[in-house]
């Protein structure tokens, strides 16, 4: 018995290590706010903790839908989710700092369904199938979708810049 | 949805396209500049968003979940609420209380054995009272002493008020417990305070039976035989004191030796104040 919990809980430190740092952006994405977004994450690993006690697989979609259902969550509860000027002053300032806060506020302008398509699509590499299983719905309403969360990005990317 | 939609639809998402849908919308993208434009804008769109740095996730994050995991490991305490704290305290007590009434001394007789004694002596004379009790329940050395207190008890209606009880004086907690009854105790004895033999004894039997529940069992029954002989019934066996030693302290005191070293009411007392006539110790002294 402790073998076996040993066991799983070094596979949740090995998911810990491939998809903490993801997660955490995707949720703080998806929530701006740092706080909201570190409960999120650590719940999202205390699932898959269970998950796998239990012997079911846990992957990255698991890990994505979990994260995502955690944050539309709170999204339901009308918490104050606002810019955390905090989390974006943690952001490492790279070569090119304004165009990376010009997409962070443009993100942070589209509505979380559009804003969790293209995340999900650009940043975390999912296909647009894999979406809509992640978020039940069909494969062919996440492409509509995509396509037009693209076309507001653009609108409100090219009033940013 | 028209062919243009759906070509743009197409652009939205080309890093997921078949080789199918990659060449149908090369093919497209060659006469539209208005799609080659947006294909333009969308791959700078994927890029920024790839670009994005990211942010490394806090180390509370990880700790707070190791930390969670930690305290699912750990056993759950079983907290009593408060509110129910009596409970096992009262479980306790009875229980203490239930293993010291088992393992109670031996010679301590119980409730019901006291019960057995004292119901038949106070509706009967003390003589068969003391002979009818249920041997089971007393033993019968202990109802020695009952007959030695009855038949220096039977003075009583002549006992002064004031007269201190017998046992008063003794150490032993027996003569404290016989304290308690000591109104009907006749005062030190004396060979004028003794009645004569044959004399019925009923009055005193209550006072010496409840002293006697706290008498050692005595070793010697001979004391017993004046109350026999205070009856009617011929006397045992054991020695039958003459007058001559009722009307003297010895002959209770010669009645047998005392237990060693157990506590006897007749332990020896100081002088009993009040009228008792002669300062020699009480008959139930020991020499």
């Amino acid at each position: 018995m402790p073998e076996a919990r040993d066991r799983i809980e070094s596979q949740l430190v090995e998911l810990m290590n491939d998809y903490e740092r993801p997660i955490y952006n995707f949720l703080l994405a998806l929530l701006h706010d740092s706080d909201v977004a570190l409960d999120c994450a650590q719940d999202t690993f205390l699932r898959a903790y269970e998950n796998l006690r239990k012997g079911r697989p846990v992957n990255a979609a698991w890990l994505y839908t979990v994260a995502r259902n955690r944050a539309m969550d709170e999204f339901r509860r009308n918490r104050k989710l606002q810019t955390d000027i905090d989390t974006l002053e943690q952001v490492p300032m790279h070569e090119h700092p304004d165009r990376a806060l010009a997409v962070r506020a443009v993100l942070e302008q589209l509505s979380p369904a559009d804003r969790e398509v293209l995340y999900l699509f650009d940043v975390a590499g999912f296909k647009t199938d894999e979406i809509g299983a992640m978020l039940g719905i069909k494969g062919s309403a996440i492409r509509q979708r995509l396509s037009r969360a693209r076309e507001r990005f653009r609108v409100l990317y090219g009033a940013e810049a | 949805m028209n062919e243009h939609d759906r070509l743009r639809e197409m652009l939205a998402r080309r890093s997921e396209l078949t080789p199918g849908e990659e060449t149908q919308l090369q093919e497209h993208l060659a006469g539209c500049d208005e799609c080659r434009s947006l294909h333009t804008v969308y791959a700078r769109q994927a890029a920024l968003l790839r670009s994005l740095p990211a942010v490394s996730a806090p180390p509370a994050l990880r700790a707070g979940v190791l930390a969670a995991i930690e305290r699912k490991k750990r056993p759950r305490r079983w907290v009593l609420p408060r509110y129910l704290i009596p409970v096992p305290a009262a479980a306790f007590v009875l229980v203490a209380a239930v293993l010291a009434y088992e393992n109670r001394p031996q010679g301590a007789p119980s409730h019901t054995a006291l019960t057995r004694i004292t119901a038949p002596v106070l509706t009967q004379p003390a003589t068969t009272g003391v002979r009818r009790g249920k041997p089971t329940a007393v033993p019968k050395p202990r109802r020695t002493p009952v007959t030695r207190r009855h038949h220096h008890s039977t003075p009583l209606p002549s006992t002064p008020q004031g007269a201190p009880p017998v046992v008063a004086v003794g150490p032993s907690p027996a003569g404290t417990q016989a304290s308690q009854s000591g109104p009907v105790q006749p005062p030190t004895t004396s060979a004028t305070s003794l009645p004569a033999l044959g004399t019925p004894v009923v009055i005193a039997v209550r006072s010496p039976v409840t002293t006697s529940r706290r008498q050692p069992p005595p070793t010697a029954p001979a004391v017993s035989t004046p109350v026999h002989a205070a009856s009617t019934r011929p006397p045992t066996a054991t020695a039958v004191p003459t007058a001559a030693q009722l009307g003297s302290p010895t002959p209770v005191s010669a009645s047998g030796p005392p237990p060693t070293g157990t506590p006897t009411p007749s332990a020896p007392q100081p002088p009993a104040p009040g009228p008792s006539p002669s300062p020699t110790p009480s008959p139930t002294s020991t020499p």
